[in-house]
């Protein structure tokens, strides 16, 4: 064997995390729950802003009533619940 | 299972990738491939000990007892953490087999990497029964109900291979973490009734490289070869430390609870 620098006790290499989540499909379920963190967060904004618009008197809490029975609400309220099962 | 008829002259084989690194020639590690002949009743431990007999004897990797005991042999088998002499070749057919050194851990050479820092923690945690007070020969033995017994009974499993470190990304990212091995023979100490060492072992379980640094992944109760649930042994230790933290404000030494 052709040595040609004098051979140094030892050199251990120290392999990089980057895209470490990617590498298994266990870690990629356990980012995917991580994720599904922000869905609590966005139902409590949801749930905090009502009870703002309770305060502010019947028409207000009206409004966010009608605004949680349109088409867009009720999808996000779909999505939110999936995120909610994946996370339990 | 099914019967393999071989004809005199057929030899199987199998491709093996290794990631090799040699720290006196290669800047990085690279990926070599051997073709190794193979039969039904091969661990994978046995098909490096093949190419380092016959094929390339330069090969470097840690072994001993060939039965899943001595936790010597622990690598990364297609990307997941196994022990190589518990890991069948047939069951991965058709290859190729993709050998790495255990993962978060850094390379020393080929598949031999660094322990010392484990060792460091595994000591740290004083991983043998304190006395809580002297006790002499004339007064007998210790004696345990089954309950007490089974409290720290499968966590008394683990044998140091470091399988779970190398599936905890926390350890990959932070290697001052103590981890999962290390922190649930750390709870198997603290769990038995004969033991008095607690407060000690508090202090490695509150530290900020403590129980603190999980966020509950969970693969190394996944990758686990003895059945040791290390995920549960810090949770436990998490709900220790928080009454740690907060009971001491009832109880001036702390909690002993």
């Amino acid at each position: 064997m052709n040595v040609t620098r004098k051979a140094v006790a030892r050199r251990p290499y120290v392999r990089p995390m980057q895209g470490w989540w990617k590498r298994d499909p266990f870690f990629v379920r356990y980012m995917v729950r991580e994720a599904t963190a922000l869905a609590v967060l966005v139902y409590a904004i949801v749930l905090a802003v009502g009870v703002v618009r309770l305060a502010q008197g019947e028409a207000a809490w009206g409004a966010y009533v009608a605004a949680l029975r349109t088409p867009a609400s009720l999808v996000l309220h779909a999505v939110l619940l999936v995120s909610f099962v994946v996370h339990a | 299972m099914s019967e393999h008829v071989l004809s005199a002259d057929a030899v199987r084989t199998i491709e093996i990738q290794v990631l090799r690194y040699r720290p006196e020639e290669d800047e990085k590690p690279f990926w070599q491939s051997y073709t190794v002949p193979f039969s039904e009743d091969m661990s994978v431990l046995q098909g490096l000990q093949r190419i380092k007999d016959d094929i390339d004897g330069t090969l470097s990797f840690r072994w001993s007892c060939r039965m899943a005991i001595c936790g010597s042999c622990g690598m990364m088998v297609n990307g997941r953490p196994e022990l190589s002499c518990k890991t069948f070749l047939r069951d991965l057919l058709p290859g190729p087999v993709r050998i790495e050194a255990l993962a978060h851990f850094p390379i020393e050479r080929d598949l031999v990497v660094s322990v010392e820092p484990f060792i460091r923690k595994l000591e740290g945690i004083k991983p043998y029964l304190i006395p809580k007070e002297p006790r002499t020969l004339a007064e007998g033995e210790y004696r345990q109900t089954p309950a007490q017994l089974e409290r720290y009974e499968q966590f008394s499993s683990c044998i140091n291979c470091m399988l779970c470190y190398a599936a905890c990304p926390q350890f990959g990212l932070n290697g001052e973490f103590t981890g999962p091995g290390v922190l649930a023979l750390l709870h198997r100490y603290n769990a038995d009734s004969r033991d008095g060492g607690r407060a000690e072992r508090m202090q490695v379980v509150n530290a900020e490289e403590g129980v603190w640094g999980c966020t509950a992944v969970g693969y190394c109760s996944e990758v686990c070869p003895k059945g040791v649930d290390p995920a549960n042994a810090v949770n436990q230790n998490k709900v220790n430390s928080a009454k740690d933290y907060f009971l001491r404000f009832l109880s001036p030494k702390g909690a002993s609870a």
